[in-house]
Order: structure tokens, then C-alpha cells, then sequence
């Protein structure tokens, strides 16, 4: 059995390198390739997280480490981390689940298997890690990373196999097994929280909330946090040595905790198969959601939980946009909305807690205003329910007696939509912030001028943004990204050309039309006061939607005659 | 939507001239020349890459033919594809539906884009002879694979097509969808529609289509009525149509 997984494993490998090696001759993957790793080499050369030779330092180190792996730790006892544990390929279940293999050899499959991910992985940490020339020492250190990835994947599935295994016997889901994973360990530390602060008390003195973090910080530096975290910074330790002989002491510990796990997992194999094959089925829908559509998380039981009307008869444009944005409410948008609305009352709590109302609304201010500049500009990129997620089923757009520029439109403002929402919502957060925050200066007058000016230009803008976006996935489908899949180094550079090029394109588009509305503004300003704006932003509105309208025609006459063989 | 003129027998809804692709040099399809009237079932068949699914693909207008002309139901494909497209109903042999859509959805979002208005009772008679009645709020993704094939077939048929174009349309169904669905057929071209039915079940062409086209390297091989065709090979004269088939597409198990 052995043997012929090493076989899969390494002609799997080998077949992977030589497809990759026969694209060298396209002049696009060449290109693509190259900036990627140009870009790789650009991220590893400058980014060093070594945490330096200084005790304090590396002590940090250890500790937010630690922190870290421990909070991923309870993320797979809590949340599960099946999908991706337990999961076969279908080819795998195929022919490895009939065979005369063994469930401890089939375990021990998935491990070799894992090599291949966790040896990348290795490699790249140590190249983000390295802090010696020696290759000695480079050598010591991939070792302990390859001891300490191995055991957090070995936990991982030893964990997706419990609560498997947990599930089956509450006959519930594991979500249920979750919660009270969860609940028993928020009692536990809750518990252990309250003996340790009990003594200094939880009132600090001005409130401050970084005060808070700060005692939680010390906290971790006691007996009580290290033997919290005593199983994670032993791990930790061959990595973070910087001598020979830590190393030494360290790896020890750190390689027995390695074999402890693997006893661990290969013993507890019970009902191994029924929870691969479905975490292998859930991993599989996921994956084909993801390639087809770019998003996960269509609800599993098939019906609906929130519908929109559509009128069966009128324009085919409302339906599109109608069906795209089905798409988006049906999806995880709502959860990513909720997602925001949590950052922006964290911030302004915490804001509250250290300087009142003021506080909160700076926060406010400055978070609103930065995502919707930051969704400006990747918010077309971010938003895709567009021609992007129907490029899968352009033969059934083909069949639908619209016209392409029809068809086109429909798309275009679908994401467009979505996007304006976003940024309309984030907008409003802005003026309230801006009007919360006196010390800033900005009076009502400015702040309202303002939003209504954004209000009108930013839905404008981002019609244009996205015909940028699917002119790109019309013409050049094979340089955009369609879905979430995870690439190789060159889907890295595709997508850091497209993404460039869609960025300069939009920069150039605003120009005429930012361009128009500041001599606009320029002109009228002196006799009529901030009344300019008005002839300003409506001119500036209106160079954009003509420009949304060209480009929309022209991308509707190219859709019109694109050959679909010709992108397969 | 704008309706055809009424078709009597003589009248042509598909017309395929000179009807070529090609991917690169590599000829899918060359010179296809043929014709459907109203009430007519052409079964298309041939060995597996013989053109079939691109001789569809380009007289539904998803892709362009390289040289050729198609008309349906008297529009001409390439220079009026709205009014041609919105005859015509194209199921291919795997369906492909938005699965964030339910079932209800879909047929609502067709009855839009073809501009069909259809009253309440007409989905709700679809969904039943298709028995989706009791998914009709079940999202696509959800349904197996013969109830996607039923829904594609619901969504093609929503609008009252006159042509309708089915790649392997009974591929995933059960007995009894398979009967409803040569019912469905029959019946569609009995009240007028021109049917092209491709398909690797001999018995089912033979049983359902008035008409057979065999294909092969994309080039017709025989174009008729069973009998006009054994008439044009004598030896094969009361074979049933896997033996014409066999013997008319150089296959190893040519009847000799």
C-alpha cells in the first residue's frame, strides 16, 4: 500500500511539473510566470519575521505564536476542520476505498499525501524565517517547521475524527458537538480568567481599553498562561532557537509531541471511512461551487432563505440583474455585511472606551472613508456577480433572445449595484462619524455636500469599474480570474497583470470626467458658491455614463459575435 | 415577442446550408444542408466526435458556423438572432442551470427573458408533467441530476418553441421521465414544432423521429426517412436503424 501511494503521490508530482514545464512554450504563461515569481521574490526578500536574537524578543515571539496556534487549535475542536482533514479526492474514494487497504493505511496515505503541501509550506516559512546564512542552520530550522507543521496537521485530523466520531454517537451534527466543545471551554476559561483578574479587578482605571489587552498580555507571561500555552511553545521552540544547542534541547520535546500525535490518530481510526467519504462529498460540492462560481456558500439544504420578486413580464434587463443579485443575497454577501457592521462597533467601541463620543466617531470616520477608497479601487475585483460567475454557462447566455449590449448591461449593473450599496452604506457611516468628530472641523454643510456629490459619482463610477472588469473576462477570459481556486505561482502573476491593468484602465476613465467636474466646479465656483457642484457633479455624472453606455455597446457587439469555441 | 407567420406542412423551420465549423483547421462540421418543417423529428446521430453537439451548438447560435447559413422559423440566425432565438428552445446533454435560482425561479426568469408571460396555471401544469411540482422551491443545486435534465427541459419548453434542439435529453432520467419525455416530444411536434433530437439510443431515434441524419467526421453520411434511406442501399433494406447505422459509418460491426 505504501508503495503505491509514494508511486501516486510522486508521479502525481511529476506529471504536475512536466504540464507546468509544456506551457512554457505560451508566451502568456511565460509572462504570467515570470511575475509571479518576480513578485515572490520581491514579498520573501523583504519580509522578515525573524523575531531577532533578543530574549524579549524571541519570549514575544514564543507568545504570540503560541496565542496563535492555540486559537487555531480550538477553531478545529470548536468549528471542525473535517472538509479539509478527512477529505479524499473522488478519485481517491474510487479506488483506494475498495481496495484491500487497511484504515491505518489508508490514514498513513493521507499523511504522505500531505507531505507534498506541508514540504511547500516548509520551504516558504523558511525562506520567510531564515536569519543564517548557514546552510546548516537553514536545514535545523525547515526541520523544525516540517515537526511543527506535521504535528498541527496530524491534530487537526486527529480532531476532525473525534468529532466525527463524538457526532455519530450524539447522533446530532457536528455543529451541535461544537457548541458544546465551545460552551465547556468558555465556562473553563472564564473560570480561569476570573481567578486570575480577580485579584487586580476588571474596573481599570480611565477605561482604557488597551489597558485591558495589556493586562490580558501579562496575564500570558504567568504560570498559569504558560501552562495554557506550555504544548504550543514547546512546539515553538526548535523553531524560534537560535543556537545549535536550543535547538538540540528543543527538538526533542517538540519530535516527541510529533509521535505522540501520530499514535494518536492512526488509534483512533474508528468510522474513519464514513466520515471521509462525507467530508470527501462536502469538500467536493465546495470545491466545484468555488470553480464555477467563486463563492462556497449556497445553503447546503437547497431551499431558499430569502427570495426577491421578479415580475414575469418586462424588461429582460431588471431580470438579469434580478437573477445576479439573487446570486449575492443567496451567498455569503450578508454574512460579509454582518461581518463589516461588527468591525465598524468594535472600532467604535473601542474608540467609546478610550475617548468617548469623539473617539468613536473618528473611528467611524476613518474606517468608512477608508473602505470605500479602498473599495474604489478593488471593490470591482472583490464583487463578481457579473458575466465573471456566469462565464461557465455563456452557451446558455448565448441561447436567450436578448441582444448582447441587453445582456451586457444587465451584468454590468448587477455588480455595480451591489458594490454602490456597500459603499453608499459605508459612505453614511463616514458623514456620521465626520459629524461625531468635532475636533476634525467639518461642518454639517461640507459633510452632506460631500456625500451627496459621492453618492451620485461613486454608483457612476462603479458601472464603469465593472465594464472594465467583464470587458476583461469577455476578451480575455483566460487572464482574469473566474473562481477562488488557489493557483501556482503563475495564476499569482495573471492575476497581479489583470488586476494592474483593470486599475489603470479605471484610473484612466475617471480622468476626463474628474476632469470636467473640477473645471466645471472651477468656473462656476465664483458666482455661485458651492451651488457649483451641482452643474459639477452632474457634467462629471454624465461624461462617466457615457462612457458606461460606449463601453457597454461595444462590449454588447463583441459578445454578440464571440465564437465560444474559441475560448475552450 | 414577434411571432412567426402560421407554418403550414411545406414551410421550413430549420434550414441549415452549407452549414460548416471548424476549430482551427480542424473541420467539426462541413457543408451540412438540410431541412425541417413543422410536425418533423430529425434524429441526429453518428459516432462519438462525428459533430453532433457543435452542429447544435452553432444552429443555436451559441457559436458562430465558419461558412453556412441557418434560419429559424424563417429568421435568419446570423443577422436577426433575437427573433430566431426566441423560436427556438436548445437543451444540451448537460444541463446548465443557476444553482442559486429554485425551480420556481428559473422558469420565471425564462418566462421574462423570452417574453412569454405565461399565466400561473401554465408553470404549474409544466412543473407537474415534468414532476417538479414539489420542488418548485428547491434550489437547482439541490435537485439530482434527472431533475436538473427536467428542469432544463421545463425552462426550453416554457415559451411554446417552434424548434426545439435536444442533445441526449433522456441521459439521467428515470422510466417514467424517459416516457413523459417522448410524450413531450410527440406531442410538441405534433402541434407543430420542428424537433432535432441528437442521441446514441438507436431505439429511441427510430421510434420517435420521422426523420434520421447520420454524421460523421462531420460530413453527412445518409439524410431521410428510414425507407428513403434503405432505399439507397438495398442490401440493408428492412434493418432496423443500428444496423444503417453500423454499416453507413465504416464501424467494425458494419453488417457486411
Amino acid at each position: 500500500m505504501i508503495d503505491a501511494a509514494i508511486y501516486l503521490v510522486s508521479r502525481s508530482l511529476k506529471n504536475w511539473l512536466l504540464v507546468r514545464l509544456r506551457k512554457l512554450t505560451s508566451p502568456r504563461y511565460v509572462t504570467a510566470l515570470l511575475l509571479g515569481a518576480g513578485y515572490l521574490w520581491f514579498f520573501l526578500g523583504l519580509r522578515h519575521l525573524s523575531p531577532g536574537r533578543s530574549p524579549a524578543g524571541i519570549e514575544t515571539a514564543n507568545r504570540v505564536g503560541a496565542l496563535l496556534l492555540l486559537l487555531a487549535v480550538l477553531r478545529w475542536w470548536v468549528f471542525g476542520a473535517d472538509r479539509t482533514a478527512l477529505a479524499f479526492s473522488p478519485a481517491e474514494i474510487q479506488f483506494l476505498f475498495p481496495a484491500p487497504v487497511t484504515r491505518r493505511q489508508l490514514i498513513l496515505f493521507k499523511l504522505l499525501r500531505a507531505q507534498v503541501l506541508l514540504l511547500v509550506n516548509v520551504l516558504v516559512w523558511t525562506l520567510l524565517m531564515r536569519r543564517s546564512s548557514s546552510g546548516s542552520a537553514t536545514v535545523l530550522h525547515a526541520f523544525a517547521l516540517w515537526v511543527l507543521f506535521s504535528t498541527l496537521f496530524l491534530h487537526r485530523l486527529g480532531a476532525a475524527l473525534v468529532r466525527s466520531e463524538a457526532s455519530e454517537r450524539v447522533r446530532s451534527r457536528p455543529r451541535a458537538f461544537g457548541a458544546a466543545v465551545m460552551g465547556i471551554l468558555i465556562i473553563l476559561i472564564a473560570a480561569l480568567l476570573g481567578v486570575q483578574l480577580s485579584g487586580v479587578g476588571l474596573a481599570l482605571p480611565g477605561g482604557s481599553s488597551l489597558e485591558l489587552l495589556r493586562r490580558g498580555w501579562d496575564w500570558l507571561g504567568t504560570p498559569a498562561g504558560h501552562a495554557l500555552l506550555f504544548p504550543f511553545r514547546l512546539l515553538l521552540a526548535p523553531v524560534m532557537a537560535t543556537t545549535l544547542s536550543t535547538w538540540a534541547h528543543a527538538i526533542g520535546p517538540a519530535a516527541g509531541l510529533l509521535a505522540l500525535h501520530l499514535i494518536w490518530v492512526i488509534r483512533a481510526d474508528r468510522g474513519f471511512e464514513e466520515a471521509a467519504i462525507e467530508a470527501s462529498q462536502r469538500r467536493a460540492e465546495l470545491m466545484e461551487r468555488w470553480r464555477r462560481e467563486g463563492r462556497p456558500a449556497i445553503p447546503q439544504e437547497g431551499r431558499v432563505r430569502l427570495s426577491l420578486p421578479l415580475s414575469p413580464s418586462g424588461h429582460p434587463i431588471p431580470a438579469l440583474v434580478w437573477k445576479n443579485l439573487s446570486k449575492t443575497v443567496r451567498e455569503d454577501r450578508p454574512s460579509m455585511l454582518f461581518a463589516a457592521v461588527v468591525v465598524l462597533v468594535v472600532g467604535a467601541a473601542i474608540g467609546a472606551v478610550g475617548d468617548g463620543r469623539e473617539g468613536a466617531s473618528s473611528i467611524l470616520f476613518a474606517l468608512g472613508a477608508s473602505w470605500v477608497v479602498l473599495l474604489v479601487f478593488f471593490g470591482p475585483q472583490w464583487i463578481r456577480n457579473d458575466l465573471r460567475a456566469d462565464l461557465t454557462r455563456l452557451s446558455v447566455l448565448r441561447t436567450f433572445p436578448v441582444s448582447g449590449t441587453t445582456l451586457m448591461t444587465g451584468e454590468v449593473i448587477s455588480s455595480a449595484v451591489v458594490l454602490s450599496l456597500y459603499q453608499l452604506m459605508l459612505l453614511a457611516v463616514t458623514a456620521i462619524g465626520a459629524l461625531g468628530a468635532t475636533r476634525m472641523g467639518l461642518t454639517p454643510g461640507y459633510v452632506v455636500r460631500g456625500l451627496v456629490v459621492a453618492a451620485f459619482v461613486v454608483p457612476a463610477l462603479n458601472v464603469v469599474a465593472m465594464g472594465i472588469q467583464n470587458a476583461g473576462a469577455l476578451l480575455f477570459p483566460a487572464w482574469v480570474r473566474t473562481d477562488m481556486r488557489p493557483g501556482g505561482v503563475e495564476a499569482l502573476g495573471q492575476h497581479l497583470i489583470s488586476g494592474t491593468l483593470c486599475l489603470l484602465l479605471l484610473v484612466l476613465a475617471a480622468l476626463p470626467p474628474a476632469v470636467i467636474g473640477y473645471a466645471i466646479a472651477l468656473l462656476v465656483y465664483p458666482s455661485w458658491g458651492w451651488a457649483a457642484l451641482i452643474p459639477a457633479t452632474l457634467l462629471a455624472v454624465a461624461a462617466l455614463v457615457l462612457e458606461a453606455f460606449l463601453l457597454l455597446d461595444w462590449l454588447g457587439g463583441r459578445f454578440d459575435s464571440l465564437d465560444l469555441s474559441e475560448l475552450a | 415577442m414577434e411571432r412567426p407567420p402560421s407554418f403550414t406542412p411545406g414551410d421550413r423551420l430549420i434550414e441549415a446550408a452549407d452549414l460548416t465549423k471548424l476549430y482551427g483547421d480542424f473541420p467539426a462540421v462541413q457543408d451540412l444542408t438540410f431541412a425541417l418543417g413543422p410536425g418533423e423529428i430529425l434524429g441526429l446521430v453518428g459516432p462519438n466526435g462525428a459533430g453532433k453537439t457543435t452542429t447544435l451548438r452553432c444552429l443555436s447560435g451559441v457559436i458562430p458556423p465558419t461558412h453556412g447559413r441557418v434560419r429559424l422559423a424563417g429568421f435568419d440566425l446570423a443577422t436577426e438572432p433575437i427573433k430566431a432565438k426566441a423560436q427556438l428552445a436548445f437543451i444540451p446533454d448537460e444541463p446548465q442551470l443557476f444553482d442559486y435560482l429554485t425551480v420556481e425561479e428559473h422558469l420565471v426568469f425564462t418566462a421574462r427573458l423570452y417574453g412569454a408571460s405565461p399565466a400561473p396555471d401554465d408553470i404549474d401544469t409544466l412543473l407537474e408533467e415534468l414532476e417538479l411540482a414539489g420542488k418548485r422551491r428547491t434550489l437547482a443545486n439541490a435537485l439530482s441530476r434527472g431533475m436538473k435534465q427536467k428542469l432544463a427541459i421545463a425552462c426550453g419548453l416554457l415559451h411554446d418553441p417552434r424548434v426545439i434542439l435536444l442533445d441526449e435529453p433522456l441521459t439521467g432520467l428515470d422510466p417514467m421521465g424517459i416516457r413523459r419525455m417522448k410524450a413531450t416530444i410527440a406531442t410538441r411536434a405534433q402541434r407543430g414544432a420542428a424537433v432535432i433530437l441528437s442521441s446514441h439510443l438507436l431505439p429511441l431515434v427510430e421510434e420517435l423521429c420521422s426523420k434520421v441524419l447520420i454524421i460523421q467526421h462531420g460530413r453527412i453520411v445518409a439524410l431521410g426517412s428510414m425507407a428513403e434511406i434503405a432505399a439507397e442501399r438495398p442490401d440493408l433494406a428492412g434493418r432496423g436503424l443500428e444496423d444503417l447505422f453500423l454499416a453507413l459509418t465504416d464501424s467494425p460491426h458494419s453488417v457486411r
